[in-house]
């Protein structure tokens, strides 16, 4: 399936590779084709074309960024308020009891280890449970 | 007016109150929700599950009359998105790839709400994970907005919380839950003429709610009032050993006894509402900005003071998470290949071919689009430029926030900037995209928002947004309920093709 990439035409309506003097560099046809088969997706070369144009014309409709000053910037990669993950200012002392990770003062709950699903009914959904696993093509030769 | 009408009449308040004091049974009101849905023709729902629905109607009736006390919810009937997991319902996510899934326990959200009373009557379409504001990117058909005029073309009922707003707005539930990871309760609220509230992240807990973009994910409430979306978060806010990012609810609880001491006729009096710059708006549809205009000018009526304020970096806020929320996703949905949900579409000889046929196969277009957009920003040589670059104006965005919270205690927005699209419109991604503008930063922020509905004439139904600081949910619901303190109607509408039903 993915093995006729290299023997597709080359795409149409992409730029050129390669970095620009300024801001951020482009996706080429091959970067994109090998992208997809990294995320398992196959795609006909008419719908690559068309994704390939969609990229390039997206990524370039957001090149503003790159003009922001991040230089003093942390990255942001979840938004959870810095004060929720700290101790309560007033808490009741803890219940010891009840204190199970270094956690315990802060307003996030311990985390609960039991498991919330039943081996056979996770299985009803897959598509091929073989003897309690999930079944897949075989993978080793015999 | 039907017999089923009348068990409906109201909001989920009004609904669980007569049950409540006996004017009617648990079982009526459902079984008057369920005929609707049967007979619904704007195309709300994924699944119904009747029976189950009634036997727990019945149930609750049981417990009344053997003296149990009501819980708030009592006897209520609501919808979930079907990427939310209620144990035994199919839940697709409006995909062809999870076509005929179902769910093997109850997201906590739906845990709390049922605890309360209420009964889950069925699961609604959206678009593809979540992926959509048009509610057409759905495996199982696009949603009508019920809210579209007499005679005129479909109109969109927004998305990708399509069929849950859809469902409140043509009244088949007093509520109904919905994810919003960069406006998806929010703008369909807007088109269809209903409240939608996206909680602060981590007020609500995102156990079983199939992921997206988890940094960004929320589950929130569709209702005909604000006084509703108030009760649906006092039932499901709250830590959870499930989601070690949901929060303890000390502050909620001591706001929720604290005695309502506003003005009745000035009920805004103290709050500094912030509004952009005429020149931030410019993009936003002439009727819109009109009803949105008039609305602020009631708020100042109300006792509200309007304070101009500045985001420099609001205007990234479409680049930034069309980065961020398909890098999320790309991540997220590597799940899905044939392995252990869902369909397996059987191709060449290898694993590798089976996963790839399957993803293949089942993602629909967006969802593919958004896939190789957020491959391709996590790819070596184009991390620093796009990933790690958004990550850093995404802090920039929430920085802007909490400087301009020093000075205002709410920020006023229209909460999309235009009126329902029709359905069926070829647009360009990008188009869609920046429809996003006004809802994304609140996600980027992690920040809680309603949109309030203040024009709910089908074809021109316009929504106000109201943000507020990290955990101020309560003060955002409670303006938006000053600002509209009555229940919106639902609506009987048009079916598509125009005629009134």
């Amino acid at each position: 399936m993915a093995t006729s990439d290299d023997r597709r035409p080359p795409l149409k309506g992409t730029p050129d590779a390669g970095s620009r003097e300024s801001g951020a560099p482009h996706p080429e046809p091959s970067t994109l084709r090998r992208e997809a088969r990294l995320a398992r997706l196959a795609l006909d070369p008419q719908r690559e074309a068309s994704l390939s144009d969609d990229l390039v014309r997206i990524l370039a409709a957001f090149e503003s960024l790159q003009e922001v000053d991040v230089s003093n910037l942390e990255p942001l990669h979840q938004p959870l308020h810095a004060s929720l993950a700290e101790p309560l200012r007033h808490a009741a002392p803890t219940d010891p009891a009840a204190a199970g990770t270094s956690r315990r003062d802060s307003r996030l709950a311990a985390p609960d280890p039991t498991s919330a699903v039943d081996r056979a009914r996770l299985l009803e959904g897959a598509p091929e449970p073989i003897d309690g696993h999930f079944g897949v093509p075989r993978t080793i030769e015999q | 007016m039907s017999g089923a009408h009348d068990q409906l009449a109201g909001d989920a308040h009004d609904v669980a109150r007569r049950i409540a004091d006996g004017t009617q049974s648990a079982e009526s009101t459902v079984g008057a929700a369920l005929e609707r849905a049967r007979t619904d023709p704007f195309g709300c729902f994924e699944a119904l599950d009747e029976e189950a629905a009634l036997e727990r109607a019945r149930e609750l009736d049981r417990a009344r009359s053997g003296g149990a006390s009501c819980g708030p919810l009592f006897g209520v009937p609501i919808a979930i998105k079907s990427n939310i997991c209620v144990d035994g319902e199919l839940t697709t996510c409006g995909s062809r790839l999870l076509a005929g899934h179902r769910s093997i326990y109850d997201a906590t959200a739906v845990e709390r709400l049922v605890a309360a009373g209420a009964v889950v009557v069925g699961t609604t379409r959206m678009d593809e994970f979540g992926m959509g504001s048009s509610g057409e990117n759905c495996a199982s058909g696009a949603t009508t907005n019920p809210r579209t005029p007499a005679g005129g073309a479909a109109r969109s009922p927004g998305g990708s919380s399509s069929g849950s707003a859809a469902a409140v707005a043509a009244g088949i539930v007093p509520l109904a839950l919905g994810s919003d990871t960069g406006g998806s309760v929010r703008q369909p609220a807007a088109f269809c003429g209903v409240f939608g509230h996206k909680p602060t992240w981590g007020r609500v807990s995102r156990h079983g709610l199939v992921a997206f973009a988890s940094s960004l994910d929320t589950i929130g409430t569709l209702a005909r009032s604000a006084r509703d979306l108030e009760l649906a978060l006092a039932v499901m806010a709250g830590p959870d050993g499930r989601d070690s990012t949901a929060f303890e609810r000390t502050d909620l609880d001591r706001e929720l006894a604290a005695p309502d001491a506003r003005d009745a006729n000035r009920p805004l009096a103290g709050l500094r509402l912030g509004v952009f710059d005429d020149s931030a708006l410019t993009d936003v549809d002439p009727h819109v900005l009109e009803r949105f205009t008039r609305t602020l000018e009631r708020a100042r009526e109300l006792g509200a003071e309007l304070v101009t304020v500045d985001l420099p970096h609001h205007r990234h806020g479409v680049a930034v998470y069309y980065v961020l929320a398909p890098a999320e996703a790309s991540s997220n949905l590597a799940r899905y290949d044939g392995v252990r949900y869902g369909r397996r579409v059987e191709a060449g000889t290898s694993l590798e071919d089976m996963m790839t046929a399957t993803r293949t196969e089942g993602f629909g277009h967006e969802v593919t689009r958004r896939i190789l957009l957020g491959t391709h920003v996590l790819s070596s040589g184009f991390y620093e430029a796009w990933f790690d670059r958004a990550a850093r104006v995404r802090r920039a965005v929430a920085d802007d926030f909490a400087a301009a919270f020093e000075s205002v205690d709410l920020i006023a927005t229209p909460t999309a900037p235009t009126t329902p699209f029709t359905l069926g419109e070829d647009v360009d991604p990008l188009v869609r995209y920046r429809g996003d503008a006004l809802t994304i930063p609140a996600s980027l922020a992690g920040l809680p928002a309603v949109s309030v509905p203040v024009d709910v004439e089908p074809g021109r139904t316009v929504g106000l947004q109201l943000i507020g600081p990290a955990t101020a949910d309560l003060s955002v619901l409670r303006a938006a309920a000053a600002l509209r303190p009555d229940s919106v109607e639902a609506t009987r509408g048009a079916a598509p093709g125009g005629s009134v039903q």
